[in-house]
Formats: C-alpha cells, structure tokens, sequence
C-alpha cells in the first residue's frame, strides 16, 4: 500500500519514531515531578494529625503563613489542605489576596487549624499541638 | 497497605469482568483478539462502574462495599445475559511476538516507578484525587463541594470518570488511600496498547506491529501519573482507532467515555465527526450519536448545578492569536524527536496521507480546538500553555504514531497482511 517508498527510507524515519516515543526523560519524572510535600513536610504531618482530631462534617478553619505566588496559600496549601481533610468543610482564614477574615474564627462549631502562624489575640483553646502548629477550638 | 492493593485488584477484577460483554456486544462484527478484548473489556468496564456510581448518586443510595458491588453485579449479569443472546463469543489468538517483550517491559517499568510511592501529582491532589476522595467521604457526588467558589480551583465541570475509580477502588478498600491509585494510570495506558496492538497486527506483519505498539505504550505509559490524561489517551486513542476501522458503534461509545474523562473529549467528538464529514462520511458521522447519548448525563448534571467552567466569551483579538501561537512555537513538546520522526513520516509519505485522512483530519481538528481553548481561556494565556500543551500533545500523539507505523511499516515490509484498511465509506 505504502510500498512504493524505499524500504530503508521508510525503516529510518520509522526508527525515529519508535526512539522518539521512547525519550526516557518524561517518564523518569515520575519520581521526581511535583513533590511539593517534600519541602514542607511537616505540613502534611500536621494536616493528618488534624483530620485524625476533626469528626467528618466539621468546618477548619485554616491559618498558614505560606505567601502568594506559584506554591502560595491560594494553591498548595489550601487544596492540601482540602484533600488530607477530606469530609471536613476547610475554609481558609485568609483570601488569595491577604484579606484576612477574623469573623471565620469565631463560630462555635469551627476548628483553627494554624500552622507556624500565631493566632490572633483571643483565648482559643487549643486541643492538640505539634508539627509545628495548633489545632484549636474556634469559640474563645 | 497490602489490603488497598487487593482493593484495586479486586475492583480491576470487577472492572474487567463487567466490561467484557460489553466489549463483546459492541465487537460482535470483527473477530477480537484476546489482547485486544481484554483492553476494551477494561476501558468500557471503566466507564460502566463510573456510570453506576454516577446514577446511585443521583438515586440517592450511598456508595457503600454493599450497594456498589450489588449495582456492579447486577449490571454484570444484565450484561453478561445480552452479550449471550446477540454477541459471538471467542476470540483469536493476539499474535505476539519475542519483539513485544519491550513493550511489556516498559509497561511493567511504568508500574514499578509508579508503585513505589503515593500519587503526588499536584492536579491529582487539586483535582481528580481530590474529588474522588471528598465524593468517596460524601458518599455520593458532592454537588455543595463542586458548587462552592472557595474550590473553585478543583475545576467543578471536569468529568468525574476518573475520580469515580478512585472511589471504586476506595469502597472497595474500607477507606481512602492513594499510596496504589496510581497503577490506574498504568492499567490505562495497557489498556489502550493492548487495542492499538490488535490493530496494528491487522495492518502490518508481527514484528513490525509489535515495534509500532512499542513506540505507542511509550506515548500511553504517561508521567502525568493520577491525572486524566491516561484515560483520555486510552479513550481517545481507541475511538479514533475504532472508527477508522469501520467499528462506529464501539468508538463512539470511547469517544463518548473520553468526553467522560476530560472536557477535550467533548472536541474529540466533534473533531471525528466533522472529520467523516470532510470526507464525505457524513451518515458516519451521525452515526456516532452513542458518544453523546454516553456522555449526556454527566453534560446535564453540570449545567442543572451550574458548574462554572474555564472558558469565557470574547471577542476576535488578533493580539491574543498572535500571543497564543507564539506562545506554542516556543513551548517545546516534551519528546521533540518524536515529533520530528511524526513529521519526516508525514513528509516521506505526502501522497499517501489521503489513506489515514480519517485519522489526520481528526487529530487536526482537535489540536485546532485546543488552540481556539486558549483563545477563550480565563487564565493567563501564557500559563495555560506552559502548563497543559506537552499534555495535549500526548492526548493526540497515539493516533498519529499509529498513521506512523502503518505508512513505514507498510513501506519497510513486502508483504503486508490481508488488508485491514480505513473503513470504506458507507453507501
């Protein structure tokens, strides 16, 4: 059907082919694309502990200093934060633009979640502590 | 740990066997090989528990192990009956060769490298694992979730196909866990190998066959592990591959699954179509309605929640053509001899492209979709490329590999087996 090419034309671009999908560098990433984890790791330990402290259905508030940017608040943190704490409203105490919201922090059924960030001055009561942050209720 | 690799065993396992009389059913016109069957058996087996957990959701019963495997069962039987009335059983031997033992290898390789760890995927923690893993918690698809602007970075009018395994998985397990999730993507990329393989060995002799399906698992066996672009590699991969061979009913049931996957299988549907109609197909092309009667449900779900999605309307802006093309031409594909080797092929064989213009015409539309995307998109246009076109590129890549191995095998080799060429057009 395509015979009318010379064989050795056709072998040769064939080969590139063949070699050209087979580049192993894309499947090498793997292992190494996107760990984002791996320079905070603390931060998901922190996040698991909290989802092991939350009952399902409730809401967490969540205060982390991480900034703007590629790996800011408004994406790896906050959708982290959203996986771990899967079956838990998590709502963040800041807007991708800084606006913080300090209302968020005082309602009776919420949890803080704050990690490496002090809270706000107001009598939280924390419920547990470590890998560098507090797990608190919301209602002072 | 070992008890969520035996879920996704288990749930591979129901996947498979619920797939299989579909595959049949939709096959019935050609003789399958086994390969062949077991990859379609796996894709459509896919779609259908996606399905099912979909329509239990809307019926308002829980996804629990017990009412899930009652459904998939169910279904199976339902199935498994209608095959036996209007399918032909059997299948023939898949034909392989010593020379397929590189793909097989660099299929395992892709298990392994992907079975080491978690998924850590950035979108499959943003998007598909996430939803699957907020729906798997919720019990049901979780519309307040989907609908709630502080999310809306987990893109709510994504198709769920994808998320909707991972809950399988999960309900099969007890309970959520992504450290297995990512051999999905591996099964996916076997899957589609396994279609283009029996495909392949209709329109060239073994060796040949079996070094094109190699250069086709090194597309499949994608690094985007957890995400959707597996399935929508598969799905798309296989529709096309299927209604080249004259098989409509079955690549429009892919076709629609891929729009089930990712919403660039919406612009699959339309780039076939308008495909068999530029080659005067144009009953063809209606013919594919199964694709949109599959994908139909979830398309009304969306619009009844009125889930936001990533397009805006605007207006013609040349500047912004010029930015969008510009941008492309200097975002290099990621395996840039592959496309090289595509265009010397394509180059080398020009008076023949009219043979695989179903093929060509349909992957040419589709990029000329992602394109006109770019032009509507609300993100940063720039961005938006950089970080979605070497995955574009790869949802097209199996189609085209495909053409290439069948020009320069056809070429390399005297004697080429009984023809299993493009499907005639229908009189």
């Amino acid at each position: 059907m395509y015979g009318n090419r010379r064989p050795w034309l056709a072998a040769l671009v064939f080969g590139v082919v063949v070699f050209g999908a087979l580049d192993p560098l894309p499947m090498g990433r793997i292992s190494s694309y996107a760990r984002p984890d791996w320079r905070v790791p603390a931060y998901p330990q922190f996040l698991t502990e909290v989802a092991a402290r939350t009952p399902p259905g409730a809401t967490v508030v969540l205060a982390v200093p991480i900034g703007d940017g590629e790996h800011g608040y408004d994406t790896y943190a906050f959708f982290r934060a959203t996986y771990l704490l899967a079956g838990r409203r998590v709502i963040p105490l800041m807007d991708p633009d800084g606006r913080v919201h300090p209302e968020r922090l005082h309602h009776r059924s919420n949890f803080i979640a704050a990690w490496r960030t002090p809270l706000p001055p107001g009598a939280f009561e924390p419920i547990w502590q470590g890998h560098g942050g507090t797990l608190s209720w919301g209602a002072p | 740990m070992g008890g969520t690799l035996t879920a996704l065993l288990v749930a591979l396992t129901q996947i498979v066997v619920t797939g299989l009389p579909v595959a049949l059913l939709l096959h019935r016109r050609s003789a399958p090989t086994r390969g062949g069957l077991l990859g379609l058996s796996f894709l459509l087996g896919a779609g259908v528990v996606s399905m099912i957990l979909l329509f239990l959701s809307m019926a308002g019963v829980p996804w629990a192990r017990v009412t899930v495997t009652v459904a998939v069962l169910v279904m199976a039987v339902v199935l498994w009956v209608a095959a036996a009335k209007f399918a032909a059983f059997g299948a023939t031997p898949s034909g392989y060769t010593w020379l397929d033992l590189p793909t097989l290898a660099l299929l395992g390789m892709h298990a392994f490298l992907v079975a080491r760890q978690s998924v850590g995927e950035w979108d499959f923690w943003a998007i598909w694992g996430l939803k699957g893993r907020v729906f798997y918690e919720h019990g049901a698809i979780d519309w307040a979730f989907l609908s709630d602007p502080v999310h809306a970075y987990q893109h709510p009018d994504y198709p769920p196909l994808l998320p909707l395994q991972y809950v399988f998985t999960a309900v099969h397990g007890g309970g959520w866990s992504d450290r297995w999730l990512g051999l999905i993507t591996t099964f996916f990329a076997v899957a589609v190998t396994l279609v283009v393989r029996e495909a392949l060995g209709r329109a060239l002799p073994r060796w040949v066959a079996a070094l094109g399906t190699l250069a086709v698992a090194g597309v499949a066996a994608t690094h985007w592990v957890g995400m959707a672009e597996a399935p929508m590699i598969a799905f798309g991969g296989a529709g096309l591959l299927s209604v080249r061979e004259g098989k409509l009913p079955l690549g429009a049931v892919l076709l629609g699954l891929a729009a089930c996957a990712k919403n660039e299988g919406l612009a699959l549907i339309v780039a076939a179509g308008l495909a068999l109609v530029c080659m005067g197909r144009v009953r063809d092309a209606f013919r594919l309605w199964p694709a949109a009667l599959v994908v139909a449900p979830w398309l009304a779900l969306r619009a009844l929640h009125r889930l936001p999605g990533d397009f805006l309307m605007r207006s013609f802006d040349l500047e912004r053509v010029r930015l969008v093309l510009d941008t492309i031409v200097h975002k290099p594909p990621e395996r840039p001899l592959l496309w090289v080797g595509l265009a010397e092929v394509f180059v080398v064989f020009a008076g023949s492209l009219r043979r695989e213009s179903f093929l060509l015409l349909a992957t040419l539309f589709q990029v000329l979709f992602y394109v006109g995307a770019y032009l509507v998109t609300r993100y940063d246009v720039a961005w938006h490329i950089v970080y979605s076109w070497p995955r574009l590129l790869d949802q097209v890549a199996v189609p085209l590999v495909f053409v290439a191995a069948v020009m320069a095998g056809q070429a390399m080799v005297r004697n080429v087996p009984a023809d299993v060429s493009p499907a005639p057009p229908v009189k």
